[in-house]
């Protein structure tokens, strides 16, 4: 049996809908001890790595370790379909195959979404030396990719001591966003060594359009190395990291 | 100059994908391959291969590289409008990784996508580097097996690698000896191409084998024989084969019309004989290389399958008018008002008024070169 029970949908929702802006089909792995997914897009260019502890449920029946292989773009849009007051419950039904959602609050609104094989390749981990982080407000680089997607498809992050910098060039214009040591939403800097790299600018808003704009982002990042994104959920307890390779600059 | 990328062409089962596959573990790189089966939209492949393409590795950032692999790139999505090349183009002027294009018909990819590409030819495997990784096969297996059975596995292959360890694994699976005899009998299953089987049966040494390529063949004698008789006489350059030749598929042909005509279908038995081993032991001089033709009786009554249609509608018209069956209208009458219908046309039109006949018909009588028979 499993069944899982979160206070409300926000959580799930938020994460669903970012995984699902880069991958269509996900496995998740159920554990007594939590959920864990981590899956590569088609490209091989973008990572992302999701855990959600026991602790962040508030009924969670796991007893054997199962995979569930989900499509995510159905999932996504069922999510939709959440209220913020809803309690969410995900139900597995063994016989049909097929996961149970359930939206409670003044209704009882269920869907059933069929599962789906996924072959599991295992991934690799990466072992990156990232030199430089920086605790970030989600809206601050929110803003700064909207901007930075009217000039051009790459941006560039560098984290000096000075602060945290994005630029972005091309023939249409330039544009770039600093954040000053000291500056309220720079939450926190630690440089090792500077380090600047280049990504892809629509992958980036993907990744980062399902946190809210109040919430912090950890960013790593290493010369010419991908870059890590951090995003706190249920209260520190899980993890939604996000990683992109770098654009590979002209020569 | 240096080219961005690499097509590899030829046949399927020479191994092209997996000297993509093997060139990205040999260098260490990541690969991300497209296949036909992937949706291969514009979209699709500037999203998935470009941004693939253009960025580094997710594992050692821009220090390592990754392979884009476009398989099956000679059947592109969108080849109407050409988006899906128009995207490989784009593809690869930007690319900064290495990219693989795979084709079986280089020349089905347009030329300015040609033209970025170093081409690099696959050819057939030949027969005794099948039989090779077949032995291999087997012996890994533990299956022992008839050098005959891997040689006849290996010839109906035809230079196709893949093609020969799929059947030999349909043929030996569960097996710990494979004989000739499992190889033919799985043949016949499948359903073997009339090419192969009319390459063969030339070449067949005895009856028995000769009949036997004809069972694998999933089609009625009556079929067989009109490619048979289209095919093997050009394959011929001694005129006493020839003749040979052809007097036993007039024999083979007498069978089939009285199994036709008697519905008496034991008769099949000596069609299929003579047309097969009556075939192919009346030869004794040497072959040529010919191209190999879809049978023209075949072809003939598709092209005249609409005029023979207005013969038969003008034929019932004259049979309900003149009491008479239309087989009989048109064997005897018609001739006739094609003469009428070109020399006199005030009689024309006054039968056609009688019989009413409509505007194709009319030409039809009048046009066509009759009484030459249809």
């Amino acid at each position: 049996m499993v069944r899982m029970r979160m206070s409300d949908s926000k959580l799930w929702k938020t994460c669903v809908s970012a995984i699902a802006s880069l991958i269509d089909e996900a496995a998740f792995k159920l554990t007594p001890e939590g959920i864990k997914m981590k899956a590569m897009d088609p490209s091989h260019v973008a990572l992302v790595d999701f855990e959600l502890p026991t602790a962040a449920f508030i009924e969670y029946d796991v007893k054997q370790p199962a995979i569930l292989g989900v499509d995510l773009t159905e999932m996504n849009k069922i999510m939709a379909r959440a209220k913020a007051e809803d309690e969410f419950i995900l139900d597995l039904n063994e016989e049909k195959n097929r996961l149970i959602l359930t939206f409670r609050s003044a209704s009882t609104r269920r869907f059933s979404l069929p599962l789906v094989d996924i072959s599991e390749a295992e991934l690799p981990e990466p072992k990156l030396q990232f030199t430089a982080t920086a605790d970030v407000t989600a809206g601050i680089i929110q803003d700064g990719l909207r901007d930075a997607e009217i000039v051009g498809d790459n941006v560039k992050f560098e984290l000096t001591e000075e602060g945290f910098f994005m630029y972005t060039e091309s023939e249409t214009g330039a544009t770039e966003l600093k954040l000053h040591k000291g500056d309220p939403a720079l939450l926190k800097l630690n440089v090792k060594q500077p380090a600047r790299a280049m990504f892809n600018i629509k992958y980036l808003i993907d990744m980062t359009k399902a946190v809210g704009s109040a919430d912090a982002i950890t960013i790593s990042i290493g010369s010419n190395l991908p870059i890590q994104l951090d995003f706190p959920i249920a209260e520190g307890k899980g993890r939604l990291r996000f990683l992109l390779a770098p654009r590979i600059e002209a020569e | 100059m240096k080219k961005p990328a690499l097509l590899l062409y030829g046949p399927a089962g020479t191994g092209k994908t997996v000297a993509a596959q093997a060139l990205a573990r040999e260098m260490n790189w990541d690969l991300v391959e497209l296949n036909a089966s992937d949706e291969r939209t514009f979209d699709v492949i500037r999203r998935v291969a470009g941004t693939a393409a253009t960025t580094g590795t997710l594992f050692e950032g821009t220090a390592s590289k990754r392979l884009v692999v476009l398989d099956e790139a000679d059947n592109v999505y969108g080849t109407a409008d050409r988006g899906g090349y128009r995207a490989i183009a784009e593809l690869l002027k930007q690319a900064k990784n290495p990219i693989v294009l795979i084709a079986n018909d280089q020349y089905a990819i347009p030329v300015d996508i040609r033209t970025l590409c170093l081409a690099v030819n696959f050819r057939r495997i030949t027969q005794d580097s099948i039989i090779k990784v077949l032995e291999r096969i087997c012996k890994a297996e533990k299956i022992e097996a008839e050098p005959l059975a891997l040689k006849v596995i290996a010839e109906t292959a035809r230079g196709d690698l893949r093609s020969a360890i799929n059947d030999l694994q349909a043929v030996a699976m569960g097996k710990r000896r494979l004989t000739i005899k499992d190889v033919v009998i799985y043949r016949r299953d499948r359903g073997v191409n009339i090419f192969e089987v009319l390459t063969q049966l030339m070449r067949a040494t005895s009856c028995k084998h000769a009949r036997e390529l004809l069972w694998t063949l999933d089609r009625p004698p009556d079929d067989a024989i009109d490619w048979i008789s289209e095919n093997v006489p050009r394959m011929l350059l001694s005129p006493a084969d020839l003749a040979r030749v052809y007097e036993a598929l007039s024999r083979a042909d007498i069978f089939l019309g009285r199994t036709r005509r008697r519905q008496t279908y034991g008769m099949w038995g000596y069609a299929s004989d003579l047309m097969t081993a009556g075939v192919a032991l009346s030869r004794e001089g040497q072959l040529k290389y010919v191209r190999f033709q879809v049978p023209s009786s075949g072809l003939l009554y598709a092209r005249t399958r609409g005029a023979r249609a207005v013969r038969d509608g003008i034929a019932r018209k004259i049979a309900s008018r003149c009491h008479t069956s239309s087989a009989v209208a048109r064997k005897h009458f018609l001739p006739y008002m094609g003469i009428i219908f070109k020399r006199d046309k005030k009689s024309a039109t006054r039968i056609a008024a009688e019989l009413e006949l409509g505007d194709n018909e009319i030409k039809f009588l009048t046009e066509r070169a009759y009484p030459r028979p249809l």
